[in-house]
């Protein structure tokens, strides 16, 4: 029997809500909204009360995957990661690198926002860059 | 709870009437209908979210 | 106060009566729902009060219930305090948890507590720790209802459309453990509308918690829009009271006016 509280922040946006995930025998069954935390004090909207449920969901992407022939496929990082640099690489000779855009996102740290961002801006040339939570 | 939301008690009438009682039923709607004419429109009616949405 | 409960856990957890205790822990600057279990360290025991007392509780019945589900076999021990002692009874009226198997140890709360809650019973039936406060003055209800009718009908509908529907009311509740919950039958309430159809969504919650709100307030608490939803389910429980003197989980065994269909006593 191992039931573990883990305190951890929401992924969805830029507030940063503290919560605390149940962990029942390593699987995480529920949220609990930090009473303590200074950000939400105790309150959550509802999508990061069902944060939980994201976590082990079977749509999450496990693999890369490539368009090919109009049809997603999964491929290895390898070839992701060379498809991905070849296009880059030919719309920027084409069209410019203002013609590329980046996203990133609030589910990943800091500091890969930080390194995407310097990867639109010193590899490739943009400041095309925007963030979902940018609210 | 309905009066304590600030919704007149008088809006809302539970009555029992067989179904072989139609002259009732028709005189409880009837009266119910002359009330709420004199109440006046519904407080409901007023649209609370459109200064937020 | 902390030490007789640390002293109580331990004995309960050696003496094998219990496998867990589901408590609170101060970790990380936090305080956090904990599961201590036979051998593990104490020290760092919570009873919920960070800022002001009680301003940390947790709704650990709801908690426990996972657990007791997730191994039949074992029997829990459970921090309380009024309203949780309140729970538990109904939690075992509802068949959600067994006395034979949940160890309350409870706790009561102190005077400025009760008075903030306007509890009705600050404290436990089996007291481990701590003295009886008095009951919190009831003012919230009573002070709406000294508006005239129309003003009453404005302030509740102001604070009704500042709901975003996050649900944070059902699921902080130890008493909301339907399956199917009527807040999500589209019939009801409609899915994607946004804020819900007020006064109804609120009337739902309050018609569904007649005969299972213990007054905890954790709703209220986790209530972003900060709408006084324990002062309208104050007044479900007050019409309880006064229709059927009926107040949840303060007998154990005792069930709601509203679920027999046997006459209740005193009443046609």
């Amino acid at each position: 029997m191992d039931y573990q509280t883990v305190l951890t922040t929401c992924t969805y946006c830029g507030c940063g809500c503290n919560f605390f995930l149940e962990v029942l025998d390593g699987e995480p069954i529920g949220t609990i909204p930090c009473k303590t935390s200074p950000v939400n004090e105790g309150k959550l909207c509802i999508k990061g009360w069902n944060v939980h449920e994201f976590v082990r969901h079977e749509k999450r992407l496990t693999t890369p995957l490539l368009r090919k022939n109009g049809k997603l496929e999964e491929v290895s990082w390898e070839e992701a990661l060379t498809t991905t640099a070849a296009r880059l690489k030919a719309i920027k000779t084409e069209h410019g690198a203002d013609a590329i855009g980046f996203l990133t996102s609030a589910k990943v740290t800091n500091e890969e926002n930080y390194l995407l961002q310097k990867f639109a801006r010193a590899a490739v040339g943009t400041n095309n860059v925007d963030h979902c939570a940018r609210l | 709870m309905l009066q304590f939301s600030g919704i007149e008690a008088a809006r809302l009438r539970a009555g029992w009437v067989s179904s072989a009682e139609a002259p009732e039923l028709v005189h409880e709607f009837t009266t119910f209908i002359e009330e709420l004419r004199a109440l006046g429109p519904s407080p409901l009616k007023n649209d609370f979210r459109k200064e937020l949405v | 106060m902390i030490d007789v409960i640390r002293k109580r856990v331990e004995e309960l957890l050696e003496s094998g009566e219990i496998s867990g205790f589901l408590g609170l822990a101060r970790q990380n600057g936090h305080i956090a729902p904990r599961l201590y279990q036979k051998g593990d360290d104490l020290s760092e025991m919570s009873l919920g009060d960070h800022l002001q007392p009680g301003d940390a509780r947790y709704p650990l019945n709801k908690y426990l219930i996972n657990l007791y589900k997730a191994y039949p076999e074992k029997t829990f021990g459970v921090l309380v305090r009024g309203c949780d002692d309140r729970g538990l009874k109904t939690l075992y009226t509802w068949n959600q948890l067994t006395p034979n198997r949940v160890v309350p140890v409870g706790i009561t709360c102190p005077q400025e507590l009760a008075d903030r809650c306007e509890c009705a019973k600050p404290y436990p039936d089996e007291i481990i720790a701590g003295e009886k406060a008095l009951p919190g003055e009831a003012r919230s209800v009573a002070a709406l209802e000294a508006l005239p009718v129309g003003d009453r009908f404005t302030y509740w509908m102001n604070e009704f459309v500042k709901c975003i529907k996050c649900y944070g009311c059902s699921n902080v509740c130890p008493m909301c453990f339907c399956n199917e919950c009527s807040l999500k039958c589209d019939d009801l309430v409609k899915r994607g509308e946004l804020p819900p159809e007020i006064p109804t969504f609120h009337h739902i919650r309050a018609m569904h918690m007649v005969g299972r709100c213990i007054d905890c307030g954790l709703c209220e608490e986790a209530c972003p829009s900060t709408i006084p939803l324990r002062t309208l389910y104050k007044k479900m429980n007050d019409i309880m009271v006064d229709k059927f003197d009926y107040t949840t989980g303060i007998r154990r065994g005792q069930r709601s006016p509203l679920n027999m269909l046997e006459p209740v006593e005193g009443h046609k």
